[in-house]
């Protein structure tokens, strides 16, 4: 089992973790515990033994600290990223009919807009779809991240440093 | 301004409201003022002045009139009918997301289910897709049904 130290990754230094690598599954892991607000590469990890963490560690603090075996590396791998697709996907799927809804509001609100019985009518204040859309997006990344971090043990260390992008 | 005596038409009923008549629009303007969403021909429209007419009041049969002229007639074709058809379409609209995002919402439950890892994580009962579509409700039908009962000064009688 090795321990790795999860850090904001200042993109601007050009350092990423090489794809594939566990310092890049422990990335993508806090990540997805951060409900993918954020890019891949603005986070950076590093083993804990290795002397990048301590030198890291005395720049700033990391933000998350997780264990990582090959078994769940391989959760991770064949498991975790089929449902993060099927995530993806009904994110897809809850935008695509949020924009449809949208141009349907849109249409009639105009042509409310041109009409003398309706023109003071605001129906796009009155058919409000956002919140409930927003808050069915937020809860499934919310039951995924949660899951995730039960699962993988990642452990947040500085709470009051988030990722920025 | 002429008034229309609305009655319910029975099924087996032969007589139906001419298609592109006033009659035809009497009914239709009951239909979005009442916000029932009855067939074409569950109603039958006759002009007050007509005979079927007396008869429908002597058999109290009449559920509704509303009142016709040139004036409203225009309304209806200008201003109604094509904020009616944006408002179906976005009935149309809500119902297929609806439709799609349930499917979605299944799809991944289902995916949980097959994982290793995910078995306990389901979506579909947890967001409560019923509840959240109810509070996305089309509004604008309520709006017009509201002007349209004004307008063309609907009575019920029921």
């Amino acid at each position: 089992m090795t321990k790795y130290l999860i850090f904001n990754n200042d993109v601007g230094a050009g350092k990423s973790n090489k794809p594939g690598s566990p310092e890049a599954v422990a990335c993508d892991i806090a990540r997805a515990v951060d409900m993918y607000d954020s890019d891949i590469d603005d986070y950076i990890a590093y083993s804990a033994d290795m002397p990048e963490a301590t030198f890291e560690v005395l720049k700033k603090l990391p933000i998350y600290s997780i264990e990582l075996t090959n078994e769940k590396i391989d959760s991770w791998n064949n498991d975790a990223l089929r449902i993060f697709e099927q995530i993806e996907n009904f994110k897809q799927n809850v935008e695509d009919s949020r924009e449809s809804l949208s141009d349907a509001v849109q249409a009639l609100a105009s042509d409310a807009r041109y009409s003398e019985l309706f023109n003071e009518v605001d129906f796009e204040s009155q058919i409000n779809f956002d919140d409930a859309f927003d808050s069915m997006l937020q809860r499934t990344e919310y039951v995924f991240s949660k899951t995730i971090k039960v699962m993988f043990g990642i452990k947040r260390v500085n709470s009051a440093e988030g990722v920025t992008t | 301004m002429t008034k229309y005596l609305i009655m319910e038409n029975p099924p087996n009923s032969e007589e139906f409201n001419k298609s592109g008549s006033r009659e035809e629009l009497a009914c239709t303007v009951v239909k979005v003022a009442s916000l029932h969403d009855y067939s074409a021909d569950h109603y039958i429209a006759f002009a007050v002045e007509n005979p079927q007419a007396s008869w429908a009041f002597l058999k109290d049969s009449v559920k509704y009139t509303v009142e016709i002229d040139d004036l409203r007639e225009e309304i209806w074709l200008k201003e109604i009918e094509p904020l009616l058809n944006e408002s179906d379409k976005l009935s149309e609209a809500i119902a297929q997301a609806y439709s799609v995002i349930f499917d979605a919402a299944e799809n991944f439950d289902i995916a949980c289910k097959k994982s290793k890892n995910f078995q306990d994580l389901a979506i579909s009962k947890d967001m409560d897709l019923d509840y959240a579509f109810e509070n996305i409700g089309n509004t604008s039908m309520t709006e017009i049904s509201e002007r349209v009962d004004e307008i063309f000064e609907v009575q019920s009688y029921q």
